[in-house]
């Protein structure tokens, strides 16, 4: 009876895992094929150079290079302005003694990664937005600054706890040491953790970097949407937000529907290229530190 | 000299990212106060254009309803991926390739997802714009999160302890679910929580695979639904009614906290039981 069991059991566990390959290796593939079709019409450098994006023209084109540096300018600026902040933050908790306020900040931030983007998006309608038509006397307000940071506060806390983890370590390991010198706690945080930090840092920017790449709602409220090339104070639209808009009009099959999926296929390269890159990166790191 | 500046700045960055989430709390708060009330909640949309009255509860239902379902899915997939490739699998390479095509699909953005969705769940599959569609993608987007974690957990079991149970011919399945499960209730409850709230926040899976701008409650897994997230971007983009908007937002942000409270209480409960 038992043995019978743990058979099933086993069996059970081999063909689940075997279910959620299937599916996951079919996401990948499904995308791939469904956008591999454009390319019996569109050359692919023609595609990620072009800039123009006007797939329901009589003479349609499809160009999705201002999509693509809108998305890229827009991640960078989020990464820009949520690095000093992210850092200064982790040092702060880094060094912190008192636990029970270590784990409070700890769980603030982690509730603040939770927060849906549509949310993110809908306060920086309401706050960013309007800040920026009042400094700048801008007619629209919606620009790729006000979606860089949106996005800023979104990877706020991915920033934070990465570099954190690594920070907390090199300070518990060089504690006794530096105490034993007479060194003071800032002198530490600034000669010795910041520096040692430098590869963690650098990780939790790629991590920001990707996920603010493959985020939708917040930055598609906030940028005004148009395909023109991204300028800091002018509107733009990411890939995502292309996405997200068109393919509920995208007729099945045409080209604009190919060219959507074709879209959603080169960010997701994008996407797997920084986690490749993310991975490599760390497990050099702690190799290095072990 | 150069310690003030440091601290100014550590200190300054840290007001500040605390200080982000009680301002994001308050300000939809406050400016939600006048919009709630159990009749907002309770009552159907209405008005024209629809959303402009009335309440939000075919969307409060169809966003729970469609957690559940993605968090049921991707759940009982990851449990078994985990315990599969923990205790089961004796080859490297397919631990390898594996592990690959999770990390893959964790960095895929939910916009993307929502594509696969569209074209394979709803069109190829058949299932049609319906909460179905939409749970199943969700549950692909969450499936990574709960997977990894949970691999992680088996994987740092102590040793000696799956040993010890070997050793006395215990079943690895009457191990797991006899020792580890119980073990583990906290932190796996934990992270289904977890998962749980940040498929209830994405809109974006949603709205490609059977979210609708109004529709009744959902009376089967083919029909389709109103999601909270969906009809908060439609209040607003649509400048629909901004009053709503507030309304949707605070109920939406509660149901999310209270995932993240629930996930938070065991782990609570657990540290005061150590001291």
């Amino acid at each position: 009876m038992e043995q019978t069991f743990e058979k099933l059991f086993s069996i059970l566990s081999t063909i689940f895992t075997v279910i959620s390959v299937v599916l996951l290796f079919l996401v990948i593939f499904f995308i791939t094929q469904e956008s591999m079709l454009i390319f019996q019409e569109v050359n692919f450098l023609d595609f990620i150079s072009g800039l123009t994006w006007n797939p329901l023209a009589s003479e349609p084109t499809v160009g999705i290079l201002p999509m693509i540096l809108a998305t890229f300018y827009v991640s960078m600026v989020a990464v820009l302005i949520s690095l000093p902040i992210g850092i200064g933050c982790a040092l702060e908790l880094a060094a912190l003694e008192n636990e029970r306020l270590k784990g409070f900040f700890t769980s603030i931030l982690a509730v603040l990664a939770g927060i849906p983007s549509v949310i993110y998006g809908f306060i920086g309608l309401l706050v960013v937005v309007k800040f920026l038509e009042k400094t700048f006397r801008l007619a629209a307000g919606e620009s790729i600054l006000s979606g860089g940071i949106v996005l800023a506060v979104m990877v706020l806390p991915y920033i934070v706890s990465s570099v954190t983890e690594t920070m907390e370590k090199s300070y518990k390991k060089y504690k006794e040491t530096s105490l034993a010198l007479g060194v003071s706690k800032s002198y530490m945080l600034r000669a010795l953790i910041l520096p040692n930090a430098k590869g963690a840092i650098l990780t939790s920017m790629i991590l920001a970097f990707s996920r603010a790449m493959g985020e939708t709602m917040a930055v598609m409220m906030v940028m005004g949407n148009s395909p023109i090339l991204p300028k800091l104070l002018g509107k733009g639209e990411t890939i995502s937000a292309l996405i997200a808009l068109e393919i509920g009009t995208a007729g099945l099959g045409s080209l604009h529907y190919h060219a959507l999926f074709t879209s959603g296929f080169v960010l997701m390269m994008f996407l797997i290229f920084l986690n490749a890159l993310f991975y490599l990166i760390k497990k050099n790191l702690t190799e290095h530190l072990e | 000299m150069t310690n003030f500046p440091l601290r100014c700045w550590t200190v300054l960055s840290t007001v500040l990212s605390i200080g982000l989430l009680f301002f994001l709390l308050s300000f939809v708060f406050i400016k939600a106060q006048g919009v709630i009330s159990l009749n907002f909640i309770l009552a159907k949309p209405a008005g024209f254009p629809v959303g402009s009255a009335g309440g939000i509860w075919p969307a409060v239902a169809g966003s729970l309803l469609v957690t559940l379902i993605a968090s049921l899915f991707a759940t009982i997939l990851a449990f078994f991926t985990a315990v599969y490739m923990v205790f089961y699998c004796r080859d490297d390479r397919i631990k390898l390739v594996v592990n690959l095509i999770i990390q893959c699909i964790a960095g895929i953005p939910s916009i993307v997802l929502g594509l696969f969705g569209y074209a394979f769940l709803v069109i190829k599959l058949e299932l049609g714009l319906s909460i179905l569609a939409s749970g199943l993608t969700l549950a692909i987007m969450i499936f990574p999160y709960i997977q990894i974690r949970l691999q992680k957990l088996f994987l740092e079991t102590n040793k000696q302890l799956l040993e010890a149970s070997a050793s006395l011919g215990i079943n690895r399945s009457y191990t797991i679910i006899n020792l580890l499960l119980p073990m583990y209730r906290k932190q796996i409850l934990s992270i289904i929580t977890l998962a749980s709230g940040f498929a209830m926040g994405a809109a974006a899976p949603v709205m490609l695979t059977g979210c609708m701008m109004n529709a009744p409650v959902p009376e089967s897994l083919a029909s389709p639904f109103m999601s909270l997230p969906y009809h908060l971007y439609v209040l607003i983009g649509q400048g629909i009614s901004l009053e709503n908007a507030y309304g949707t937002a605070f109920v939406l942000m509660i149901l999310v906290l209270l995932l993240n409270l629930l996930a938070a209480v065991p782990t609570l409960l657990g540290m005061r039981g150590k001291r």
